[in-house]
């Protein structure tokens, strides 16, 4: 499993890595004048700087949506393992089968179930509180905007630095106790 | 005991989002626009370093008609930094100790030179106030002519 933690790293490199190529074209690689070795590689002698500059700009524009997507992903399979820790452990402590039957059901709904409903049991159990269970909310707005393709409109603007805060918080409340 | 359609319908109502004004925040854009070139106009007076082109741009929001927001970009040599509205509605973060909490903004704006960005946020609807979050370093300081042209020079350079 991707950690919440794994994403951001990954999207921190990403992004340094796109900002100093659309630098570089946008500012350097025209100056850097036809007899440069570097032009002497194949792999960048065609290469105008618009042509880099686009490229690069092109990938970060979608970056903070997918950098949220990714988060969410792995902040929802984060809580959706607890939870059903949490169940597990009841289970083996229980004594009676009908407890045990039901607890069962519920460990299968938490495979596929509403992911909704789970943010609202951590709430119930005062880990997370209510301005971060209202924001989860937002943020899962904006989660399943992105997930079905931007075909309506925009909910809310949020950047993935946000997201990423929003979500460690979330986290660090569930998980803890 | 299960509630009446009444309490259903005014427990509902009672969590719905704030009814946000689409004519005020085009307002108060215009003001901060009006402002920034009433700056750069004082910075440059005779305009021959810096240039300024108005545009416009047209955004969708969830609840809201399509509306056009003013937009500006500031050319200074073969340099230029955008100011773009994103949304009326939006969410940030305030780094407050020991948390990091969340906050619902009034509207937010990008300066941008292509591949390094700031966001103003405007704090709410009531006044026009702005402040500036610095994402990656976890600040957040108001928004005034210092700290803006503090931003432009990182942006330009």
């Amino acid at each position: 499993m991707n950690t919440i933690n794994d994403v951001w790293h990954w999207y921190q490199e990403s992004q340094k890595c796109l900002k100093a190529t659309s630098r570089l074209a946008a500012k350097h690689w025209s100056n850097l004048g036809a007899d440069h070795f570097i032009f002497k590689d194949n792999r960048f002698k065609e290469l105008a700087d618009i042509d880099l500059w686009f490229s690069a700009e092109l990938a970060l524009q979608e970056m903070e949506d997918q950098a949220i997507l990714m988060l969410f992903a792995s902040f929802e399979a984060q809580c959706r393992h607890r939870l059903q820790n949490e169940l597990s452990q009841a289970c083996s402590e229980s004594a009676t089968t009908p407890a045990i039957s039901v607890m069962a059901a519920t460990l299968d709904l938490l495979e596929e179930g509403s992911f909704r409903q789970i943010t609202q049991h951590f709430f119930d159990s005062g880990k997370i509180s209510s301005p971060v269970h209202e924001q989860l909310g937002s943020l899962r707005s904006y989660r399943n905007w992105l997930a079905h393709g931007k075909t309506k409109r925009k909910p809310c603007f949020i950047t993935a630095h946000s997201a990423y805060a929003l979500l460690t918080t979330a986290l660090a409340g569930i998980t803890s106790g | 005991m299960s509630t009446t359609f009444k309490e259903f319908i005014e427990k509902k109502a009672s969590v719905q989002p704030l009814k946000l004004d689409v004519h005020k925040w085009k307002q108060s854009l215009n003001h901060l626009v009006d402002q920034i070139k009433y700056w750069l106009k004082e910075s440059d007076p005779s305009g021959k370093h810096l240039k300024v082109i108005d545009g416009t741009r047209t955004i969708s929001e969830e609840g809201l008609d399509d509306y056009d927001a003013p937009t500006l970009r500031i050319i200074l040599g073969r340099d230029q930094v955008d100011f773009i509205p994103e949304a009326l509605q939006s969410l940030y973060y305030l780094p407050k100790e020991p948390g990091i909490h969340m906050l619902r903004s009034a509207g937010v704006v990008k300066l941008t030179n292509g591949y390094d960005q700031i966001y103003l946020y405007r704090q709410d609807e009531t006044n026009d106030n702005w402040i500036i979050v610095d994402h990656a370093k976890y600040q957040v300081t108001n928004f005034d002519r210092d700290k803006f042209e503090t931003k432009l020079k990182e942006l330009f350079s």
